[in-house]
């Protein structure tokens, strides 16, 4: 969707800025100080909501099936991510348990499950009010999800555990790689500006520009 | 050229919808468009940030004395800190990995520490250090905060995995506690200092008020993705 042009201040400077019309695959930056102000992508809801069907279909499976298992003298043993979480919890390690489940599970699931709602009402035309809230939790736990640092957590512990055992790969593992290519896409293909786009357009004026500021209310 | 901040036309930027509000300074409003709260700056960046900043060098001492964890073959084993586990690497001559877990569970933690204190006190008192390079600074302290998580989920995916009785088993030790919350509590300091400090100490031109703000007040620059 063609972002029109309109006002806006920098993230980083606080630069007052008139960002024109941006085409798609463009992005336009901060002259002051090259902050990405602004990244406009083509259909952003189509895509948003075909990644984000994507990843919450993977998501259980990467969480609950074998992502690696060891071997040695004749006894193995599978571990997933599920199993790591509930193991801190019973040795005692209840902050750290909860912090993995945060970032690792929950703020991933609630980042792509608030994508699909959202992308899904977009997609079908309706703008109920509580989509507002929905970006603003979306903007919150975008933080919090850190799935590329478990992706390398899992090369890590593949590495470490070489000379203990004998290493086998389970299917869990597929599933989260492609999870977290759908998380990552995601993240970079659909940026929240674009939602809000989406879903404060007005309905009948397509043409519409924020530049007179004065009459804000406040 | 000249350089308007939006805080001296008394607008603020809604952190989650990017919308211009109207706003006084030390005021918090709702944003027009999404209801956000909104102020001209993060409220009280500065006292906010020394405090999360104290708390996770506080934090990194256990984290870095303490045990991550204990790898126990046959019933023995050593338990192992950071520094240990890296040294352990060096030695099975594993230099890559042993590279990683350097940089990403101990070299990351004090660069990110040094880097906000840096910041800081160019907000506070000025230094040598150009906003441009300030403004870089930051933002890869932004990027490299989630990595130091590494470690944390490397120790969880160990007690998963390695889980043979008495012939290969792992303890998870406290300092992996400790670790995370020093990595967290980095992330909340570098989420609360507000960049736009660094640039509020350049001279900027005044404004009036007959200034309207439907002229282009800058050329845009396109950049191909």
């Amino acid at each position: 969707m063609p972002h029109t042009q309109h006002l806006t201040a920098c993230h980083d400077c606080d630069l007052l800025i008139e960002v024109p019309s941006v085409p798609n695959d463009f992005n336009a930056v901060c002259p002051r100080c090259k902050h990405v102000l602004h990244e406009e992508h083509p259909n952003a809801v189509e895509r948003g909501l075909a990644l984000s069907i994507a990843g919450l279909l993977l998501f259980p499976f990467a969480n609950l099936l074998p992502i690696i298992s060891i071997s040695r003298m004749g006894l193995n043993h599978s571990g997933t991510i599920v199993e790591g979480i509930l193991d801190l919890y019973a040795d005692g390690f209840w902050i750290m348990g909860t912090l993995v489940l945060i970032s690792a599970v929950l703020a991933p699931l609630i980042e792509i499950s608030l994508i699909f709602v959202i992308t899904s009402h977009l997609w079908l035309g309706k703008r109920p009010r509580f989509l507002v809230t929905l970006m603003h939790a979306l903007h919150s736990v975008r933080e919090w999800s850190m799935l590329e640092v478990m992706m390398m957590g899992i090369l890590v512990s593949m590495v470490k555990l070489k000379d203990i055992a004998m290493l086998e790969l389970g299917i869990g593992l597929l599933c989260f790689i492609l999870t977290l290519l759908c998380a990552v896409s995601i993240q970079w293909l659909v940026n929240e500006a674009e939602l809000w786009d989406a879903i404060t357009a007005p309905v009948d004026n397509k043409n519409s520009t924020d530049t007179n500021l004065q009459e804000v209310p406040s | 050229m000249k350089i308007i901040r939006a805080a001296d036309k008394h607008l603020a930027l809604c952190n989650a919808c990017h919308a211009l509000t109207h706003c006084e300074a030390d005021q918090t409003v709702s944003c027009y468009r999404c209801g956000a709260s909104v102020s001209l700056r993060t409220p009280q960046s500065i006292e906010r940030t020394w405090a999360f900043l104290i708390a996770a060098m506080v934090m990194l001492i256990p984290a870095n004395t303490l045990p991550m964890m204990t790898i126990l073959l046959f019933g023995h084993g050593q338990p192992s800190t950071i520094m240990g586990g890296v040294i352990e690497l060096i030695e099975y001559k594993m230099y890559p990995i042993a590279a990683v877990i350097f940089i990403a569970s101990f070299m990351v933690p004090f660069f990110k520490i040094f880097s906000l204190m840096a910041l800081l006190l160019k907000v506070q008192r000025d230094n040598k250090l150009t906003e441009q390079q300030c403004t870089r600074l930051y933002r890869i302290v932004e990027f490299l905060g989630r990595w130091s998580m590494l470690d944390v989920y490397v120790v969880t995916l160990m007690i998963a995995i390695v889980q043979l009785g008495s012939l290969a088993s792992i303890i998870a030790g406290t300092g992996v506690a400790a670790f995370g919350c020093s990595v967290i509590l980095t992330m909340l300091a570098s989420h609360q200092f507000d960049p736009r400090l660094i640039w509020d100490k350049q001279i900027t031109s005044n404004t009036t008020d007959n200034d309207t703000t439907s002229q282009p007040l800058h050329r845009m620059e396109h950049h191909e993705q």
